[in-house]
C-alpha cells in the first residue's frame, strides 16, 4: 500500500465529544473482558490480560483529564504489538475483530483533543510509527 | 478490466482504514487484510484474508452483517475458494467478496511479490 499516495479527503472541522470516546472505551473494555472469558480464546488469555492493563490506564487518563492525550506512543505500540501476536485463527470468534477495530478508534481519540474544533487532517495518529 | 470503484479514494483516519469507490473499508495488519462492507465501527459484513508467504497458501474467513454466518476457506486459489464455497449455486461474479478479493490480488498480493494465481 503506497500510503503517501492516498489522501485523506476529510478536511472539515470536527468536534469529538465525550460520548464518542466513552463509547469507544466501553466497547474495547467489553470485548477484551468477554474475550478473556470466551472459551475458544483460552490460549490467548494472557494477551488479553496484557491489553486490559493498557486499556485500564487509558480509562484512568480519561477520567482524570477528560481526554486521552496522556496516552503514550509507547503504550500504543505495545497494544498493537500484543494484537499482532494473536494468531489469525482468532478471527474465528466474533470478538477479536471488534478488539482490533475499537483499538484503532481509541488510539484515534487518544491522538486529538476532545470537545474542541479541530481539522481532521491535522490529527497525527499515535500509532503512525507502528509497522 | 479493473473497475474504477476498486480504487482507493480516501483514508479514514478514525478507523485506520482505506475506503474504495464502493464505500468498502480495507484494513491491513502485519498478517492479514480485512475488507468491510462499511466502516468497521458500523454494522458490516467482513472478509479477513491471511497469506502464508512461505507456504504460499491462504486462509479466508467471512462473516455476514449479523455475524451469524461465518465461513473459513483455505487453499491456493483464494478467489475461487472464498466465493464458490460460500455462495455455491448463488455465486455472482460481482459479489462483495469477489470484488474485494480481486482488488486484494491486484493491489496488494502482487506488490508483496507473492506468485499471482
Amino acid at each position: 500500500m503506497k500510503e503517501n499516495q492516498i489522501e485523506n479527503n476529510k478536511s472539515e472541522l470536527i468536534i469529538i465529544n465525550r460520548y464518542e470516546v466513552e463509547e469507544a472505551l466501553a466497547k474495547i473494555l467489553f470485548y477484551i473482558k468477554v474475550s478473556m472469558l470466551y472459551k475458544p480464546y483460552e490460549e490467548y488469555k494472557e494477551y488479553f490480560k496484557e491489553l486490559l492493563k493498557i486499556v485500564d490506564k487509558w480509562i484512568k487518563y480519561f477520567v482524570e483529564n477528560n481526554d486521552l492525550l496522556k496516552m503514550s506512543e509507547k503504550e500504543v505500540l505495545k497494544a498493537k504489538k500484543i494484537i499482532s501476536k494473536i494468531p489469525f485463527d482468532a478471527y474465528d470468534g466474533i470478538y477479536f475483530e471488534e478488539i482490533v477495530n475499537w483499538l484503532d478508534i481509541v488510539i484515534y481519540y487518544g491522538s486529538c483533543p476532545i470537545g474542541k474544533k479541530i481539522n481532521e487532517n491535522s490529527i497525527i495518529r499515535k500509532d503512525k510509527r507502528y509497522k | 478490466m479493473k473497475d474504477d470503484k476498486d480504487k482507493i479514494v480516501s483514508k479514514d483516519n478514525k478507523t485506520n482504514s482505506y475506503i474504495n469507490g464502493r464505500g468498502e473499508s480495507l484494513k491491513f495488519t502485519e498478517k492479514s487484510m480485512s475488507i468491510y462492507s462499511d466502516t468497521p465501527d458500523k454494522k458490516h459484513a467482513a472478509t479477513h484474508v491471511n497469506i502464508d508467504h512461505e507456504k504460499r497458501t491462504f486462509t479466508v474467513k467471512n462473516h455476514d452483517e449479523n455475524k451469524s454466518i461465518t465461513t473459513t476457506s483455505t487453499g491456493n486459489c483464494y478467489l475461487t475458494t472464498a466465493c464458490m464455497k460460500h455462495y455455491l449455486n448463488e455465486f455472482k461474479d460481482d459479489c462483495f467478496e469477489l470484488t474485494v478479493l480481486r482488488w486484494f490480488r491486484d493491489n496488494y498480493v502482487n506488490e508483496r511479490d507473492v506468485k499471482p494465481i
